[in-house]
Protein backbone atom coordinates (compact mmCIF):
# COMPACT_ATOMS: atom_id res chain seq x y z
CA UNK A 1 0.00 0.00 0.00
CA UNK A 2 2.83 2.26 0.82
CA UNK A 3 4.45 1.46 -2.36
CA UNK A 4 3.04 4.03 -4.17
CA UNK A 5 3.99 7.00 -1.77
CA UNK A 6 7.34 5.64 -1.46
CA UNK A 7 8.37 8.63 -3.32
CA UNK A 8 6.97 11.26 -0.92
CA UNK A 9 9.27 9.45 1.54
CA UNK A 10 12.42 9.20 -0.13
CA UNK A 11 12.12 12.88 -0.36
CA UNK A 12 11.03 13.63 3.04
CA UNK A 13 14.21 11.42 4.17
CA UNK A 14 16.60 13.11 1.81
CA UNK A 15 15.14 16.39 2.96
CA UNK A 16 16.04 15.84 7.03
CA UNK A 17 18.85 13.90 6.61
CA UNK A 18 21.20 16.42 6.81
CA UNK A 19 19.44 18.59 9.91
CA UNK A 20 21.49 18.40 13.05
CA UNK A 21 20.61 19.48 16.77
CA UNK A 22 21.99 22.84 17.27
CA UNK A 23 25.23 22.88 19.16
CA UNK A 24 23.86 24.19 22.32
CA UNK A 25 21.44 21.18 22.53
CA UNK A 26 24.05 18.76 22.20
CA UNK A 27 25.99 20.29 24.85
CA UNK A 28 22.76 20.50 27.31
CA UNK A 29 22.16 17.08 26.56
CA UNK A 30 25.53 15.67 27.10
CA UNK A 31 25.68 17.55 30.59
CA UNK A 32 22.20 15.88 31.62
CA UNK A 33 23.46 12.94 30.42
CA UNK A 34 26.96 12.65 32.18
CA UNK A 35 24.86 13.92 35.86
CA UNK A 36 23.07 10.75 35.23
CA UNK A 37 26.03 8.74 34.72
CA UNK A 38 27.13 8.18 37.85
CA UNK A 39 24.21 7.52 39.82
CA UNK A 40 23.62 4.76 37.41
CA UNK A 41 27.20 3.34 38.60
CA UNK A 42 26.29 3.17 41.92
CA UNK A 43 23.02 1.63 41.70
CA UNK A 44 24.45 -0.86 39.66
CA UNK A 45 27.24 -1.76 41.84
CA UNK A 46 24.59 -1.77 44.73
CA UNK A 47 22.81 -4.39 43.02
CA UNK A 48 25.56 -7.28 44.04
CA UNK A 49 25.26 -8.52 40.29
CA UNK A 50 21.40 -8.62 40.26
CA UNK A 51 20.96 -7.68 36.66
CA UNK A 52 24.15 -9.11 35.74
CA UNK A 53 23.31 -12.39 37.19
CA UNK A 54 19.64 -12.43 35.16
CA UNK A 55 22.03 -12.32 32.02
CA UNK A 56 23.32 -15.97 32.96
CA UNK A 57 19.92 -17.32 33.26
CA UNK A 58 19.51 -20.40 31.53
CA UNK A 59 16.87 -20.73 28.65
CA UNK A 60 13.49 -22.17 30.28
CA UNK A 61 10.38 -23.38 28.34
CA UNK A 62 8.11 -25.15 30.46
CA UNK A 63 4.58 -25.64 30.91
CA UNK A 64 3.33 -26.21 34.36
CA UNK A 65 -0.22 -26.74 35.94
CA UNK A 66 -1.00 -24.50 38.81
CA UNK A 67 -3.26 -23.91 41.86
CA UNK A 68 -3.18 -27.60 42.64
CA UNK A 69 -2.10 -27.13 46.13
CA UNK A 70 -3.63 -25.91 48.96
CA UNK A 71 -2.36 -21.78 48.57
CA UNK A 72 -3.47 -19.98 46.16
CA UNK A 73 -1.60 -19.41 42.78
CA UNK A 74 -0.42 -16.00 40.99
CA UNK A 75 -2.23 -17.51 37.72
CA UNK A 76 -5.46 -17.91 39.78
CA UNK A 77 -4.96 -14.17 40.82
CA UNK A 78 -4.67 -13.32 37.49
CA UNK A 79 -7.32 -15.01 35.80
CA UNK A 80 -9.61 -12.91 38.39
CA UNK A 81 -7.98 -10.09 37.48
CA UNK A 82 -8.94 -10.18 33.67
CA UNK A 83 -12.69 -10.38 34.93
CA UNK A 84 -14.61 -6.61 33.94
CA UNK A 85 -14.45 -4.51 36.29
CA UNK A 86 -17.42 -3.98 38.92
CA UNK A 87 -16.46 -0.88 40.47
CA UNK A 88 -15.35 2.92 38.86
CA UNK A 89 -11.84 3.56 38.33
CA UNK A 90 -10.68 5.36 41.87
CA UNK A 91 -9.49 8.72 42.22
CA UNK A 92 -6.27 10.02 42.56
CA UNK A 93 -5.48 10.43 45.88
CA UNK A 94 -5.79 13.88 46.63
CA UNK A 95 -2.98 13.68 49.34
CA UNK A 96 -0.29 12.01 47.11
CA UNK A 97 -0.57 12.22 43.16
CA UNK A 98 1.47 9.23 42.56
CA UNK A 99 -1.26 6.94 43.94
CA UNK A 100 -4.42 6.16 43.72
CA UNK A 101 -7.07 5.76 46.13
CA UNK A 102 -7.16 2.31 46.81
CA UNK A 103 -4.28 0.20 48.39
CA UNK A 104 -4.17 -3.04 50.33
CA UNK A 105 -2.34 -3.65 53.82
CA UNK A 106 -0.66 -0.56 53.29
CA UNK A 107 0.14 -1.21 49.58
CA UNK A 108 -0.75 1.49 47.46
CA UNK A 109 -1.47 1.45 43.73
CA UNK A 110 0.15 3.55 41.58
CA UNK A 111 -1.22 6.62 39.25
CA UNK A 112 0.59 6.09 36.29
CA UNK A 113 -0.29 9.34 34.86
CA UNK A 114 0.96 11.61 37.46
CA UNK A 115 4.42 11.60 35.69
CA UNK A 116 2.66 11.67 32.24
CA UNK A 117 5.34 9.05 30.40
CA UNK A 118 3.29 5.53 30.76
CA UNK A 119 -0.21 7.45 30.06
CA UNK A 120 -1.61 4.25 32.09
CA UNK A 121 -5.08 5.50 32.91
CA UNK A 122 -6.99 3.99 35.54
CA UNK A 123 -10.36 2.72 34.19
CA UNK A 124 -12.30 0.55 36.89
CA UNK A 125 -11.60 -1.78 39.92
CA UNK A 126 -12.95 -5.04 41.28
CA UNK A 127 -12.60 -7.04 44.94
CA UNK A 128 -11.97 -10.36 44.98
CA UNK A 129 -11.82 -13.28 46.88
CA UNK A 130 -8.90 -16.01 46.36
CA UNK A 131 -9.40 -18.48 48.72
CA UNK A 132 -9.73 -16.20 51.68
CA UNK A 133 -7.66 -13.16 50.69
CA UNK A 134 -8.65 -10.32 49.83
CA UNK A 135 -7.56 -9.73 46.13
CA UNK A 136 -7.97 -6.56 44.37
CA UNK A 137 -7.68 -5.52 40.66
CA UNK A 138 -6.96 -2.03 39.41
CA UNK A 139 -7.64 -2.08 35.59
CA UNK A 140 -5.53 0.38 33.48
CA UNK A 141 -5.89 1.87 29.88
CA UNK A 142 -2.67 1.14 28.56
CA UNK A 143 -1.33 2.46 25.37
CA UNK A 144 -0.73 -1.19 23.77
CA UNK A 145 -4.38 -2.11 25.62
CA UNK A 146 -5.85 -3.09 29.38
CA UNK A 147 -3.02 -3.90 31.78
CA UNK A 148 -4.62 -5.47 35.38
CA UNK A 149 -2.75 -4.99 38.51
CA UNK A 150 -3.74 -6.81 41.26
CA UNK A 151 -2.54 -6.71 44.94
CA UNK A 152 -3.08 -10.24 47.11
CA UNK A 153 -3.36 -9.73 50.26
CA UNK A 154 -1.84 -12.15 53.07
CA UNK A 155 1.10 -13.65 52.70
CA UNK A 156 3.19 -13.46 49.61
CA UNK A 157 2.37 -15.73 46.65
CA UNK A 158 4.56 -18.52 45.47
CA UNK A 159 5.81 -18.18 42.07
CA UNK A 160 5.92 -21.34 40.27
CA UNK A 161 8.05 -23.84 40.91
CA UNK A 162 11.86 -23.46 38.49
CA UNK A 163 10.35 -19.53 37.59
CA UNK A 164 13.82 -17.46 38.50
CA UNK A 165 13.50 -14.16 40.15
CA UNK A 166 15.30 -11.57 38.16
CA UNK A 167 16.97 -8.44 40.40
CA UNK A 168 16.36 -5.15 39.33
CA UNK A 169 17.57 -1.64 41.17
CA UNK A 170 14.79 -1.65 43.44
CA UNK A 171 12.73 -5.18 43.15
CA UNK A 172 12.95 -8.30 42.20
CA UNK A 173 10.69 -10.06 39.89
CA UNK A 174 8.85 -12.88 38.53
CA UNK A 175 8.45 -12.71 34.46
CA UNK A 176 5.53 -15.06 33.72
CA UNK A 177 3.22 -15.83 30.56
CA UNK A 178 -0.14 -17.16 30.88
CA UNK A 179 -2.01 -19.62 28.17
CA UNK A 180 -3.46 -16.12 26.61
CA UNK A 181 -0.23 -15.01 25.98
CA UNK A 182 -0.47 -12.03 28.46
CA UNK A 183 2.60 -10.80 29.92
CA UNK A 184 2.51 -10.97 33.69
CA UNK A 185 5.03 -9.51 35.77
CA UNK A 186 5.14 -10.55 39.56
CA UNK A 187 6.33 -9.42 42.87
CA UNK A 188 6.43 -8.83 46.28
CA UNK A 189 5.76 -5.12 48.36
CA UNK A 190 5.03 -4.69 51.66
CA UNK A 191 4.42 -8.59 52.10
CA UNK A 192 1.98 -8.56 49.96
CA UNK A 193 2.31 -9.98 46.40
CA UNK A 194 1.38 -7.44 43.43
CA UNK A 195 0.74 -8.82 39.75
CA UNK A 196 0.75 -6.98 36.35
CA UNK A 197 -0.90 -8.38 33.39
CA UNK A 198 -1.05 -7.26 30.42
CA UNK A 199 -1.18 -8.82 27.09
CA UNK A 200 -0.17 -5.39 25.07
CA UNK A 201 2.73 -4.20 26.50
CA UNK A 202 6.05 -5.33 26.45
CA UNK A 203 7.72 -7.07 28.91
CA UNK A 204 10.32 -3.78 29.50
CA UNK A 205 7.31 -1.38 30.28
CA UNK A 206 5.55 -4.24 32.63
CA UNK A 207 8.83 -4.13 34.58
CA UNK A 208 9.35 -0.36 34.42
CA UNK A 209 5.24 0.17 35.79
CA UNK A 210 6.44 -2.64 38.64
CA UNK A 211 9.82 -0.73 39.52
CA UNK A 212 7.77 2.42 39.54
CA UNK A 213 4.63 1.33 42.13
CA UNK B 1 -10.75 -22.90 42.03
CA UNK B 2 -9.91 -25.07 39.13
CA UNK B 3 -5.87 -25.42 38.31
CA UNK B 4 -4.59 -22.69 35.57
CA UNK B 5 -2.78 -24.03 32.97
CA UNK B 6 0.91 -21.41 33.13
CA UNK B 7 3.56 -21.40 30.82
CA UNK B 8 6.56 -19.73 31.67
CA UNK B 9 8.10 -18.14 28.89
CA UNK B 10 11.28 -18.61 27.63
CA UNK B 11 13.98 -17.12 29.80
CA UNK B 12 16.34 -16.03 27.30
CA UNK B 13 19.65 -16.19 28.66
CA UNK B 14 20.78 -13.75 25.74
CA UNK B 15 21.58 -10.33 26.62
CA UNK B 16 19.48 -8.37 23.80
CA UNK B 17 16.12 -10.46 24.82
CA UNK B 18 16.44 -9.32 28.87
CA UNK B 19 15.27 -6.11 29.55
CA UNK B 20 18.29 -4.08 31.20
CA UNK B 21 18.96 -0.68 32.52
CA UNK B 22 19.50 2.31 30.12
CA UNK B 23 22.90 3.23 29.92
CA UNK B 24 22.33 7.25 30.40
CA UNK B 25 25.43 7.50 28.13
CA UNK B 26 24.01 5.57 25.37
CA UNK B 27 20.89 8.22 24.68
CA UNK B 28 23.51 11.43 23.38
CA UNK B 29 24.20 9.83 19.86
CA UNK B 30 20.27 10.36 19.23
CA UNK B 31 20.20 14.00 20.00
CA UNK B 32 20.15 14.39 15.95
CA UNK B 33 17.87 12.46 15.03
CA UNK B 34 15.45 13.12 18.29
CA UNK B 35 15.90 16.67 17.10
CA UNK B 36 14.24 15.80 13.66
CA UNK B 37 11.25 14.11 14.76
CA UNK B 38 10.74 16.85 17.57
CA UNK B 39 10.56 19.43 15.21
CA UNK B 40 8.67 17.58 12.70
CA UNK B 41 6.26 16.82 15.74
CA UNK B 42 5.69 20.85 16.88
CA UNK B 43 6.49 22.59 13.59
CA UNK B 44 8.90 24.66 15.17
CA UNK B 45 13.12 24.26 15.74
CA UNK B 46 12.87 26.62 19.43
CA UNK B 47 10.17 23.89 20.48
CA UNK B 48 11.67 21.48 19.23
CA UNK B 49 14.79 22.00 20.94
CA UNK B 50 12.79 22.25 24.67
CA UNK B 51 11.27 18.81 23.87
CA UNK B 52 14.05 17.42 23.44
CA UNK B 53 15.71 18.32 26.28
CA UNK B 54 12.63 17.59 28.24
CA UNK B 55 12.88 14.51 27.10
CA UNK B 56 16.04 13.88 28.16
CA UNK B 57 15.30 15.06 31.49
CA UNK B 58 11.97 12.82 31.86
CA UNK B 59 14.59 9.87 30.57
CA UNK B 60 17.36 10.41 32.80
CA UNK B 61 15.07 11.24 35.82
CA UNK B 62 15.06 6.95 36.83
CA UNK B 63 16.19 3.86 35.92
CA UNK B 64 14.53 2.95 32.45
CA UNK B 65 14.45 -1.28 31.63
CA UNK B 66 14.47 -1.43 28.23
CA UNK B 67 16.16 -3.92 25.44
CA UNK B 68 18.66 -3.54 23.74
CA UNK B 69 18.45 -1.59 20.52
CA UNK B 70 14.80 -0.03 21.46
CA UNK B 71 16.68 2.96 22.80
CA UNK B 72 15.63 5.25 19.87
CA UNK B 73 11.93 4.17 19.64
CA UNK B 74 11.67 4.41 23.48
CA UNK B 75 12.74 8.20 23.40
CA UNK B 76 10.02 8.73 20.39
CA UNK B 77 7.14 7.34 22.62
CA UNK B 78 8.69 9.59 25.38
CA UNK B 79 9.03 12.91 23.28
CA UNK B 80 5.53 12.29 21.76
CA UNK B 81 4.34 12.06 25.60
CA UNK B 82 5.78 15.29 26.46
CA UNK B 83 4.53 17.07 23.35
CA UNK B 84 1.01 15.86 24.02
CA UNK B 85 1.61 16.93 27.64
CA UNK B 86 3.05 20.13 26.57
CA UNK B 87 -0.18 20.87 23.92
CA UNK B 88 -2.54 19.73 26.39
CA UNK B 89 -1.16 22.19 28.86
CA UNK B 90 -0.34 25.17 26.55
CA UNK B 91 -3.93 24.74 24.95
CA UNK B 92 -5.62 25.57 28.60
CA UNK B 93 -3.89 29.37 28.89
CA UNK B 94 -3.77 32.25 26.32
CA UNK B 95 -1.25 31.66 23.74
CA UNK B 96 2.02 33.72 23.64
CA UNK B 97 2.76 34.63 20.44
CA UNK B 98 6.25 35.14 19.23
CA UNK B 99 7.97 37.69 16.72
CA UNK B 100 9.19 34.40 15.17
CA UNK B 101 5.82 32.76 15.32
CA UNK B 102 4.04 35.47 13.29
CA UNK B 103 6.44 35.63 11.02
CA UNK B 104 5.76 32.15 10.41
CA UNK B 105 2.44 32.05 9.78
CA UNK B 106 1.41 32.03 6.07
CA UNK B 107 4.79 31.71 5.00
CA UNK B 108 5.63 28.35 5.81
CA UNK B 109 3.23 26.79 7.91
CA UNK B 110 1.17 23.83 5.71
CA UNK B 111 2.97 24.60 2.35
CA UNK B 112 5.38 22.25 1.11
CA UNK B 113 6.17 21.82 -2.79
CA UNK B 114 8.51 18.66 -3.05
CA UNK B 115 9.27 19.90 -6.49
CA UNK B 116 10.27 22.80 -5.85
CA UNK B 117 13.31 22.70 -3.75
CA UNK B 118 13.24 21.18 -0.35
CA UNK B 119 12.85 23.15 2.58
CA UNK B 120 13.35 21.64 5.61
CA UNK B 121 12.04 24.16 8.05
CA UNK B 122 8.64 24.18 5.46
CA UNK B 123 8.46 20.57 5.12
CA UNK B 124 8.26 20.12 9.87
CA UNK B 125 5.85 22.48 9.30
CA UNK B 126 3.57 20.93 7.32
CA UNK B 127 4.12 16.80 8.68
CA UNK B 128 2.92 18.98 11.86
CA UNK B 129 0.10 20.72 10.76
CA UNK B 130 -1.14 16.52 9.66
CA UNK B 131 -3.79 14.97 12.27
CA UNK B 132 -1.47 13.59 15.09
CA UNK B 133 -2.11 9.69 14.10
CA UNK B 134 -0.76 10.98 10.49
CA UNK B 135 1.96 12.97 12.02
CA UNK B 136 2.98 10.64 14.31
CA UNK B 137 3.49 7.24 12.10
CA UNK B 138 5.58 9.60 9.73
CA UNK B 139 7.47 10.57 11.78
CA UNK B 140 8.71 7.81 13.04
CA UNK B 141 8.98 6.13 9.94
CA UNK B 142 9.88 8.56 7.35
CA UNK B 143 11.75 10.96 9.78
CA UNK B 144 13.08 9.05 12.27
CA UNK B 145 13.82 5.86 10.38
CA UNK B 146 11.98 3.27 12.46
CA UNK B 147 10.36 0.10 11.20
CA UNK B 148 7.10 -0.21 10.56
CA UNK B 149 7.37 -2.91 14.23
CA UNK B 150 9.74 -0.08 15.92
CA UNK B 151 6.81 2.45 15.14
CA UNK B 152 4.29 0.30 15.61
CA UNK B 153 5.29 -0.15 19.63
CA UNK B 154 6.34 3.52 19.51
CA UNK B 155 3.07 5.04 18.48
CA UNK B 156 0.78 2.33 20.57
CA UNK B 157 -0.99 1.03 17.01
CA UNK B 158 -0.92 -1.94 14.93
CA UNK B 159 1.31 -2.89 12.56
CA UNK B 160 -1.45 -2.73 10.23
CA UNK B 161 -2.35 0.27 11.12
CA UNK B 162 0.61 2.07 10.77
CA UNK B 163 0.99 1.06 6.94
CA UNK B 164 -2.66 2.95 6.51
CA UNK B 165 -2.03 5.79 8.37
CA UNK B 166 1.30 6.03 6.97
CA UNK B 167 0.22 5.93 3.46
CA UNK B 168 -3.00 8.34 3.93
CA UNK B 169 -0.13 10.90 5.89
CA UNK B 170 2.12 10.94 2.64
CA UNK B 171 -0.82 11.19 0.19
CA UNK B 172 -2.56 14.05 2.48
CA UNK B 173 1.22 15.60 2.46
CA UNK B 174 1.31 15.51 -1.04
CA UNK B 175 -1.89 16.94 -1.92
CA UNK B 176 -1.41 19.97 0.31
CA UNK B 177 1.92 20.53 -1.36
CA UNK B 178 0.06 20.17 -4.65
CA UNK B 179 -2.43 22.84 -3.70
CA UNK B 180 0.70 25.22 -2.74
CA UNK B 181 1.82 24.66 -5.81
CA UNK B 182 -1.69 25.03 -7.62
CA UNK B 183 -1.90 28.50 -5.73
CA UNK B 184 1.30 30.08 -6.24
CA UNK B 185 0.66 29.81 -10.24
Amino acid sequence: MTQDTEHIARRIREAVEGVEAPQRLHAVVAEQTARRAPTRRRRLLGLGGGLVATAAAVVVALVLVLGSGSEPAIGEAVALAQRTPTRDAPAVDPTNPKRVEKEVGGVWFPNYDSEGDTGWRPIGSRTDDLDGRRAVTVAYKGAGGPVSYTIVDGAPLEVPKGVPWHEYARFRAAILRDDAGQRVIAWEKGGRTCIIAGKGEDVSALLEAAGQA
Amino acid sequence: MSAALYRIPVTDARESALPRLLDPEDLGRHVDRLFRAAWALCGHSHDAEDLVQETYARVLARPRLLRRGDEIGYLLKVLRNVHVSRHRAASVRPQEVTLEDRAEVGDARGRWEPEAALEVRTLFAAIADLPPDFRDVIVAIDVLGLSYAEAAKAVGAKESTVTTRLHRARTRLAEGADRAEASSR
